[in-house]
C-alpha cells in the first residue's frame, strides 16, 4: 500500500535522509523510531509532500508529483507534531478543513462533507465540542480534534509525526487506541514516528529504526527492540521486559561506584 | 474496500446512513449580517447624494435618480444645473467612494489572511510609498518632463505602486517556506523607506504650490467630475474583488499554517501569490485615483472580525459592504465639517477609525 | 549708537509703506470709478486659459474671480460691476465682494449660489475646473506670471473675456508707462546689485528671477542670489550659510505679515549682523502680497518702492 523506495532528502546542504526504504501493507502499522535528529519527522513530511526528495514514494502503486497536492491529500492524511490551532476557529470548521481536497477548490463543503465530518466527530466523542472554539479545548481534546481532521480526509494512509509529544500518558494511550481501532475497522495503513519505545512496541506491527538518516534496522518489535540494539543506536541503557500486552522498554540506571554526594550524606 | 475501489469510487471510510449523526453547523455568511451591511451602504449612499452645498430638494433628487432606472418614468422637477450636480458631481463621487472603500477593506482583510497578521494592511508591501512617489514625480517634475496633463497622475501612481510591490517581491522572496511571510514584510519596509525618501527629496525641491498639490493627493480625496475616474478604476477593482471573493474559503485554510494547509490539499504559496497579486492590483488602482486613504483596511475587517467571527467566509463579503459604506460616510464628513473647504479623507478615516475600533474592542473584551 | 540707526531704519520702512499707500490712492489707478461697460464687440470669444482655450458665449456679468491678481486687473479695467464674488485673498480693492472661497473648495457646488457665468482661477485644484465645465460654466485659468510680459498678456486675455478690451488697453498702457518711469527714476542705481527675497523666515524659501517678482527686480538690473540655487525650481530653498556666502546688497522680507519678520529681527538672527545688507540698512520689509499677487496694482507699487529704495541708497549711520 505505502511503498518507500530509497528516499533521500537533502536540506540546507545536509543529508537528512539517505536511501531509506520501507513498505507498509494495508491495515498495517509501522512505527518509525530513532534518536533525536535521526530523520523521523523528515520521513513523515516527505510522505506528505512537504519536502523534496529523491527516490520514490508510492501509495497504492501511484506516485504523486510535488504539485499534485489535492490528489495526494486524498491518499495521505497527516497528523503534525505541533499543529497550528487557530484559537477562535470552531471545532467543526477546523475538522472540515480536512475535506478541502474533496470539494471543489473554490467551492463550499457539500452535504457529504458535512456527513463525514459529523460521523468522525461522533466517533471520536467530540460531538459535544462541535461548536467550541479551539482555544477552549484541553490538550487531549485538541489532539483528538487534530486526529479528526486527518481522518475526514478519508485517506487510506495515515502518517503521524510524534502524536504523543505533548500528551500525558493517559491521553497518549487514548489517541493511539483510537488510531489503532480505526486502523483495524477501516483497513488504514499507518506510519507513526514516535519516540516512546514502549508505546512504539505496544501499537506497532513492525518497527523501522532510523539513525543519522539511514534505515539501520527493521522488523518485528521483538526482534528490533533488544538491549544491544538500543544501546547501539540510541546510546541508552534499558531493560526490555515481556509484559502482558507486549514488550515494555524500561530505562535502567546502572549505579556507578559510590558518588561523592552519597559518601557525604552517609558520613 | 478493495484498493481498486479506493481509486474509482468515492472513498466511503466514514459514510453512515444519512439519518444517524447529529447535524453540524459550519460557519456561513449570515443573511442578517448581509442585510445590515446592505442597509448601511444604502443609507450612506443616499445621504451622500442628498448632502451638498447646492440646495437641492431631497424629493426631487430621489425622483431624478429613480427615473434613471429602466422602466421607471418620474418627473423630478430638478433644474438642469441640479441634474448635472447630482449626476456628474455627487453620484460619481459617491460611487467612487464605495468602490475605493470596498477595495481597501477587502484588500486589508485578505492581507491579514495571507500573512496571519492582524496588523497587515494593503499598504504593507510598498503600495502607498510607491504610489506616492509616482504621483509626486508627475506633480513636481511634470512641467520639466514636458507638460504632462493631470490625467497622467493615476497611471503614474499605479505604476509606482506596482514597481514598489515587484521590488518587494524580488527582495523578499522566501528561501525557506516558514519564513516567507516575515521576509516579505521586511522587504516591504525597506522598499517603502526607499520610495518615501524619493518622494520627500522631490517635495523638498518643489514650489509651495506643488507642495500643496502633493500633500493634497497624499492625504486622500475623492473629488470627481463626471464618471471618468469610476470608469478608469472599476474594471481593475471588480476583477480584484471578484478574485478575493472567490478565494475567501482558502484564506480560512491558510490559518492553520502553510504546511498543514498543503497537507490537506491546498498549496499555500500559490494561494498567497494569487491573493497578494489581486489585492495589490486592486489597491494600486484604487489608490491611483483616491490618494492614500489609510485605516480602512485595518479598521473595517477588524470590526467585522470582532462582531462576526474570524472566518473569511464572512469577513470578505462583509468587508466589501461595510468598507464601501464606511468610506462614503467618511467622505460626507470630509466635505461638510469644514465647508466650503475639505478635510483630507485620510485624516477623517484616521479620526473616525481609531476611537471606534477601541470602543468595539472593549465591548468584545467585556463580552468574553 | 544703536538707537539712532534703528530709528532711521524704522522711519525709512514706515515711509516706504506710507508711500505705497499713497500711490495706491492715486487717481490714475482708482478702482472706485465705475466705467460704463464697454459695448460687447464680438461675443462669443475664445480666450487662452492655462494650456488650452476657453469659449465664452456672451459677455459675462456675474464673474467669480478666485485670483487676487485677476481681481486687480478686472477692477482697473473697469469691469468691477460685472464681478459678483472674489476670493478671500483679494484685498484690493476694498469694496470688492469678498467671499470665504480660496480656490480649492471641495466641490464646484459651493459656487452655484452666486450663479456665476465666468470663474477665474490662478491655480488648478483637484477637479474644480472640470466640474465647472460639466456645469457649462466657462473657466479662465490665469496662472502666476513669470515675466512682465505675462502680466501684459493676461490683461489682454481678461479684457477680451470680460468685454472690456479698451479698458484693458488703457490699463496696459499706463502699467507700462508707470513701470518705465519708475525704472527711469532709479537712474541705474540698482544695476549689478544683488538681492535676496525671503518668503519664510525659518525655512528660507525664496524666489528666482524666473518669477514675476524676480522679473521686477531684473528691470533694474539687479541679480538674484538664489538663481544659482534654483535646481530647476522657481521657489528654491537656500540655507543661512549660502546667504552669508553670497552676501547680497539688498534683502527684502516678504514674510512680514505671515511670520512677523522685520528688519530688526532679521539683523538679530545668528551671524547675520555681518551681512552687507544689514550693515548698510538695506533690509526692507514689504507686504507679503508682493510675492503672491501679480496684478498691476501690486506690481506698480512694488516697482515704485524698489526705485525709491535704490535711489536713496544706504543712509549714513
Amino acid at each position: 500500500m505505502l511503498d518507500i523506495e530509497r528516499v533521500t532528502v537533502v536540506l540546507g546542504g545536509a543529508t537528512v535522509l539517505s536511501g531509506v526504504s520501507a513498505r507498509v501493507e494495508r491495515g498495517g502499522w509501522l512505527g518509525v523510531i530513532g534518536p533525536n535528529g535521526a530523520g523521523k519527522s523528515t520521513l513523515v513530511r516527505a510522505i506528505t509532500g512537504l519536502v523534496a526528495y529523491e527516490g520514490e514514494i508510492r501509495i497504492a502503486g501511484k506516485a504523486y508529483a510535488k504539485s499534485d497536492q489535492r490528489r495526494r491529500a486524498r491518499s495521505v492524511a497527516y497528523v503534525p507534531q505541533r499543529p497550528v490551532l487557530p484559537r477562535s476557529m470552531s471545532v467543526t470548521d477546523y475538522v472540515l478543513l480536512g475535506r478541502s481536497a474533496h470539494h471543489p477548490y473554490l467551492g463550499a463543503e457539500t452535504a457529504r462533507d458535512r456527513r463525514v465530518t459529523a460521523a468522525v466527530l461522533e466517533r471520536l466523542q467530540l460531538g459535544a465540542f462541535a461548536e467550541r472554539p479551539l482555544g477552549e479545548l484541553s490538550g487531549g481534546e485538541s489532539q483528538r480534534v487534530v486526529l479528526a481532521r486527518a481522518l475526514v480526509q478519508e485517506a487510506p494512509v495515515l502518517v503521524m509525526d510524534e502524536p504523543t509529544t505533548s500528551l500525558d500518558l493517559g491521553h497518549s494511550q487514548l489517541v493511539l487506541e483510537l488510531a489503532d481501532e480505526l486502523r483495524r475497522e477501516k483497513g488504514l495503513c499507518v506510519l507513526c514516528a514516535i519516540h516512546d519505545l514502549t508505546l512504539a512496541a505496544q501499537y506497532s506491527e513492525r518497527l523501522l529504526v532510523l539513525s543519522r538518516g539511514r534505515a539501520v534496522l527493521s522488523g518485528l518489535p521483538g526482534d528490533v527492540l533488544t538491549e544491544a540494539n538500543i544501546r547501539r543506536f540510541f546510546e541508552a541503557e534499558v531493560e526490555v521486559l515481556e509484559g502482558a500486552s507486549g514488550l515494555s522498554v524500561s530505562p535502567v540506571r546502572r549505579r556507578a561506584a559510590t558518588s561523592r554526594y552519597e559518601s557525604k550524606v552517609r558520613a | 474496500m478493495t484498493l481498486a475501489a479506493a481509486e474509482e469510487a468515492p472513498p466511503t471510510l466514514f459514510d453512515t446512513a444519512p439519518a444517524a449523526p447529529p447535524t453540524i453547523y459550519p460557519t456561513r455568511l449570515r443573511p442578517c449580517h448581509v442585510l445590515i451591511g446592505v442597509g448601511f451602504l444604502l443609507i450612506a449612499a443616499t445621504a451622500s447624494v442628498l448632502i451638498g452645498p447646492a440646495d437641492l430638494p431631497a424629493g426631487a433628487v430621489i425622483k431624478y435618480l429613480l427615473n434613471k432606472l429602466p422602466f421607471v418614468h418620474l418627473h423630478s422637477g430638478l433644474s438642469t444645473t441640479g441634474a448635472i450636480v447630482v449626476w456628474q458631481l455627487r453620484m460619481p463621487r459617491m460611487v467612487l467612494g464605495g468602490i475605493v472603500g470596498a477595495m481597501l477593506a477587502v484588500a486589508g482583510a485578505s492581507y491579514q489572511g495571507v500573512f496571519s497578521n492582524p496588523l497587515a494592511d494593503p499598504y504593507l508591501l510598498g503600495i502607498a510609498s510607491g504610489a506616492g512617489a509616482g504621483a509626486t514625480i508627475v506633480i513636481v517634475e511634470g512641467p520639466a518632463l514636458g507638460h504632462l496633463p493631470s490625467s497622467a497622475l493615476p497611471p503614474a501612481a499605479f505604476l509606482g505602486a506596482v514597481v514598489a510591490v515587484v521590488a518587494t517581491f524580488a527582495l523578499g522572496r522566501p528561501r525557506a517556506a516558514e519564513r516567507s511571510a516575515a521576509s516579505m514584510l521586511l522587504a516591504g519596509v525597506a522598499v517603502s523607506a526607499f520610495f518615501v525618501a524619493v518622494q520627500t527629496f522631490l517635495m523638498q525641491r518643489s514650489s509651495p504650490g506643488d507642495l500643496t498639490l502633493v500633500y493634497g493627493w497624499i492625504l486622500g480625496g475623492l473629488s470627481t467630475a463626471g464618471w471618468g475616474q469610476v470608469e478608469l478604476v472599476l474594471p481593475y477593482v471588480a476583477v480584484a474583488a471578484a478574485a478575493l471573493f472567490a478565494c475567501r474559503r482558502l484564506l480560512d485554510v491558510l490559518s492553520i499554517g502553510d504546511e498543514e494547509a498543503t497537507s490537506v490539499g491546498v498549496r499555500a504559496s500559490r494561494v498567497r501569490l494569487i491573493v497578494i497579486v489581486a489585492a495589490t492590483l486592486g489597491t494600486a488602482a484604487a489608490v491611483s485615483v483616491s490618494g492614500l486613504i489609510g485605516f480602512v483596511g485595518i479598521i473595517v475587517p477588524h470590526t467585522i472580525r470582532l462582531i462576526a467571527g474570524p472566518s473569511y467566509r464572512r469577513i470578505i463579503p462583509l468587508s466589501l459592504l461595510f468598507g464601501a459604506g464606511f468610506l462614503i460616510f467618511a467622505d460626507i464628513l470630509a466635505r461638510t465639517v469644514l465647508s466650503p473647504g475639505e478635510v483630507p479623507l485620510g485624516v477623517v478615516t484616521a479620526f473616525l477609525g481609531a476611537p471606534f475600533f477601541l470602543v468595539v474592542l472593549r465591548q468584545a473584551r467585556t463580552l468574553g | 549708537m544703536r538707537r539712532p540707526r534703528a530709528t532711521i531704519v524704522f522711519v525709512i520702512v514706515c515711509s516706504l509703506f506710507v508711500t505705497c499707500g499713497v500711490s495706491s490712492a492715486s487717481p490714475a489707478r482708482s478702482a472706485a470709478v465705475d466705467r460704463p461697460a464697454a459695448t460687447s464687440p464680438a461675443f462669443p470669444v475664445s480666450v487662452k486659459s492655462g494650456d488650452g482655450t476657453v469659449r465664452i458665449p456672451s459677455q459675462p456679468d456675474r464673474i467669480l474671480c478666485l485670483s487676487a491678481s485677476a481681481t486687480q486687473m478686472l477692477y482697473e479695467m473697469g469691469a468691477g460691476n460685472q464681478v459678483v464674488g472674489v476670493d478671500e485673498y483679494s484685498t484690493w480693492p476694498a469694496n470688492a465682494p469678498r467671499t470665504k472661497f480660496t480656490g480649492d473648495e471641495s466641490s464646484a457646488e459651493d459656487y452655484l449660489y452666486l450663479k456665476p457665468d465666468l470663474v477665474i482661477f490662478a491655480f488648478s485644484s483637484g477637479t474644480l475646473i472640470q466640474q465647472l465645465e460639466k456645469l457649462h460654466i466657462p473657466v479662465l485659468l490665469l496662472p502666476p506670471a513669470s515675466t512682465i510680459g505675462d502680466v501684459d498678456s493676461q490683461l489682454a486675455e481678461l479684457g477680451t473675456a470680460a468685454g472690456h478690451q479698451s479698458g484693458a488697453k488703457s490699463v496696459r498702457a499706463s502699467f507700462e508707462a508707470d513701470i518705465a518711469s519708475a525704472v527711469h527714476s532709479a537712474a541705474g542705481a540698482g544695476r549689478g546689485a544683488t538681492y535676496y527675497l525671503e518668503l519664510d523666515p525659518t525655512s528660507y524659501y525664496t524666489v528666482t528671477s524666473g518669477t514675476f517678482i524676480g522679473a521686477e527686480f531684473s528691470l533694474f538690473g539687479m541679480r538674484d542670489i538664489a538663481d544659482a540655487a534654483g535646481h530647476g525650481s522657481q521657489y528654491p530653498q537656500i540655507s543661512p550659510e549660502y546667504l552669508l556666502k553670497e552676501n547680497p546688497d539688498y534683502v527684502f522680507l516678504a514674510d512680514t505679515i505671515c511670520c512677523g519678520a522685520t528688519s530688526a529681527n532679521f539683523a538679530r538672527r545668528p551671524g547675520f549682523s555681518v551681512l552687507k545688507a544689514v550693515r548698510l540698512h538695506q533690509v526692507v520689509g514689504v507686504n507679503d502680497s508682493v510675492a503672491s499677487q501679480w496684478g498691476p496694482h501690486t506690481m506698480e507699487a512694488f516697482v515704485s518702492l524698489l526705485a525709491r529704495v535704490l535711489r536713496q541708497g544706504a543712509p549714513s549711520s
